[in-house]
């Protein structure tokens, strides 16, 4: 998981709201990105991207963890025999 | 018996007042707006500050009825200036009703309060498409049916889009009509699976509401929100929108349409992490990636 913060806007604060709230996943800042093509949509929002890059699902706003695990374990699943990274 | 004898002292005391209003029907209905906007204001936002349930449920109830009283006097006065006023007003009521009736439930799967089920959002639709469809006034409560719930709001934006002569007003109404469309597509999917939600919007909004959205074909929803947000480039890109132009936001939605939606290529992400290191999206080539937007709240 790769996160993509969009509030934190003072550097290095970011890590310390991070420590704060116990997240462990890398995640960019908002104001370091380069290329801000994605429009940052309203958080939350969870985009589910495949091994060659394709966004395969989309939620703004706050799935089911259930919704989430499922496509992701499917997904896993379809891309695994094809890729030597895991 | 105590509580009965004040309730009948006090209906006595109301009499008097009563039949002075009744004499007092010279009232302009700018006065009879404002008496009633004043009483309103005296108890919105009663809901921001709630913390429990109970205060929350109090807040809204006491809020709910003024949406309306405000129907009321648009009803009743449709060539004066207060009556688009009074239905914006009802707009809002009925979006803040809604709006804390759905917290409540986001923050502790509580059914209070129930929400707002009197007529007044199927009532405001009929005033506005009867009295004020070719207003040039519009603007305000167009804005307010952008991001409500209610399904009465879709066909009357429709309407609007198709009849008022202004361009400026048939500008903004597209882009809300895209946007709560667009709504909608989103809280569809986020209801997949999530049978919780669908409890709520039932308690909310009754039992039908998420079901008849869900008959909807998404696909057709989806290239309807798109060809709306190409009618808002190509015939109102220049009308001012926040700040803006309803061009400059109609092409973002398009492009996020058309680059970030599933079966797209994710468009990479080049930055920094947490630490400092360089990151880009492109690093787990290979690999499955949940991408998640937050903030801190």
């Amino acid at each position: 998981m790769i996160g993509v913060n969009s509030w934190v806007h003072d550097p290095g604060e970011l890590k310390k709201v991070m420590i704060e709230h116990n997240i462990t996943w890398r995640s960019f800042d908002d104001e370091n990105i380069i290329n801000p093509q994605w429009n940052f949509p309203a958080t939350p929002a969870f985009f589910i991207i495949d091994h060659v890059g394709t966004i395969r699902h989309k939620w703004i706003g706050k799935p089911s963890e259930k919704s989430v695990d499922t496509a992701l374990d499917k997904l896993i699943q379809e891309v695994e025999p094809t890729t030597i990274k895991k | 018996m105590r509580s009965l004898i004040q309730t009948v002292s006090a209906l006595a005391a109301t009499m008097p007042m009563l039949a002075l209003a009744s004499q007092a029907d010279v009232k302009t209905p700018a006065q009879q707006y404002s008496a009633v906007f004043k009483e309103y204001s005296s108890v919105s936002g009663g809901q921001r500050g709630a913390t429990t349930d109970l205060d929350r449920k109090v807040a809204v109830d006491r809020l709910a009825p003024f949406a309306a009283k405000f129907v009321d006097l648009a009803e009743k006065y449709p060539n004066d200036p207060i009556a688009l006023k009074a239905l914006r007003q009802a707009c809002q009521i009925v979006g803040s009703t809604d709006s804390a009736a759905i917290n409540a439930w986001e923050i502790n799967q509580s059914n209070f309060p129930a929400g707002n089920r009197d007529d007044s959002p199927g009532r405001t639709v009929a005033l506005v498409l009867r009295d004020h469809v070719l207003s040039d006034q519009l603007g305000p409560i167009i804005d307010r049916m952008r991001y409500a719930y209610r399904m009465d709001y879709e066909p009357c934006l429709q309407e609007v889009l198709d009849k008022n002569p202004h361009r400026d007003v048939r500008g903004l109404t597209c882009m809300a009509l895209a946007q709560y469309l667009g709504d909608k597509l989103q809280m569809l999917r986020l209801s997949d699976g999530r049978e919780e939600l669908a409890t709520c919007y039932e308690i909310v909004f009754g039992k039908d509401y998420l079901p008849e959205w869900r008959r909807r074909d998404r696909d057709k929803l989806a290239k309807r929100i798109e060809s709306l947000f190409e009618r808002a480039t190509k015939e109102y890109g220049d009308v001012k929108f926040r700040g803006g132009t309803v061009g400059e936001v109609a092409k973002r939605e398009l492009y996020a349409i058309r680059n970030l939606s599933v079966g797209k290529v994710a468009p990479d992400i080049v930055g920094k992490d947490q630490d400092g290191t360089p990151l880009k999206l492109s690093d787990y080539r290979g690999q499955v990636v949940l991408l998640y937007f937050w903030s801190e709240f």
